[in-house]
């Protein structure tokens, strides 16, 4: 069962502030271009450690990045 | 910095674990069809089929028995004693009524007090390997597990 996630709107922010682009994130975290595209457009719901190393690559929280009170649909 | 070719993040990982999970369950029903066409439509012997039973019955074995280790979920120790002997019983019967159609229906084969004493005690002692197969990975994968997490 696939169950929709919201955009990660903060994470494209913070992304952005960083000056950083989808492809730099993906190098820095060992992801590939196209999953930090999905978990920034809500289509994929990374793990714990994936979440971990994005919130380490850009200096910033778990819950200012994934929190629940951040989600924007 | 140097890129490979293909290296696959967790999501892709997870993807591709899909597929062969899917492809793994479409392959092992499409062998169940394969044997039941050769035994029912092109009346082969059983010998001419017992390779693809061999390989389904082995998967389900292995998959059951693996599935009980790696995920150490069920605790032998509060398995009640109920619950095994009607998993046993379920096997007797299962494995009593096959054997039956087999000689009857398949071999076509007159079963005789021998035959059938025979038989019966071949699907006991299967049955009770395959219990004690599993009871012995579904143990010792609980205690494994127990050991990873305390």
């Amino acid at each position: 069962m696939s169950m929709k996630t919201p955009a990660r709107m903060n994470l494209r922010l913070a992304r952005i502030e960083k000056n950083l682009t989808q492809q730099e994130l993906a190098d820095k975290v060992e992801a590939s271009r196209q999953t930090i595209g999905l978990v920034e457009k809500g289509g994929y719901n990374p793990t714990l450690d994936l979440c971990l190393r994005i919130a380490k690559a850009l200096d910033k929280t778990l819950d200012h990045l994934f929190g629940e009170e951040n989600h924007n649909e | 910095m140097s890129r490979q070719l293909i290296k696959f993040d967790e999501r892709e990982n997870r993807i591709v674990r899909k597929i062969s999970s899917v492809l793994y369950i479409v392959t092992l029903f499409s062998l169940i069809v394969f044997q039941l066409y050769r035994q029912f439509v092109l009346n082969q012997t059983s010998e001419e089929w017992n390779d693809i039973a061999i390989l389904i019955s082995f998967n389900a074995i292995v998959w059951i028995g693996t599935s009980l280790y790696l995920t150490g979920v069920v605790n032998p120790k509060v398995v009640r004693v109920r619950n095994l002997i009607l998993g046993f019983t379920g096997f007797v019967i299962l494995g009593s009524v096959l054997t039956v159609l087999k000689y009857s229906v398949l071999l076509k084969q007159t079963l005789n007090m021998s035959l059938i004493l025979d038989s019966f005690f071949i699907v006991l002692m299967i049955s009770a390997l395959l219990m004690g197969l599993w009871w012995l990975l579904a143990y010792f994968g609980n205690k494994r597990m127990e050991k990873r997490i305390n």
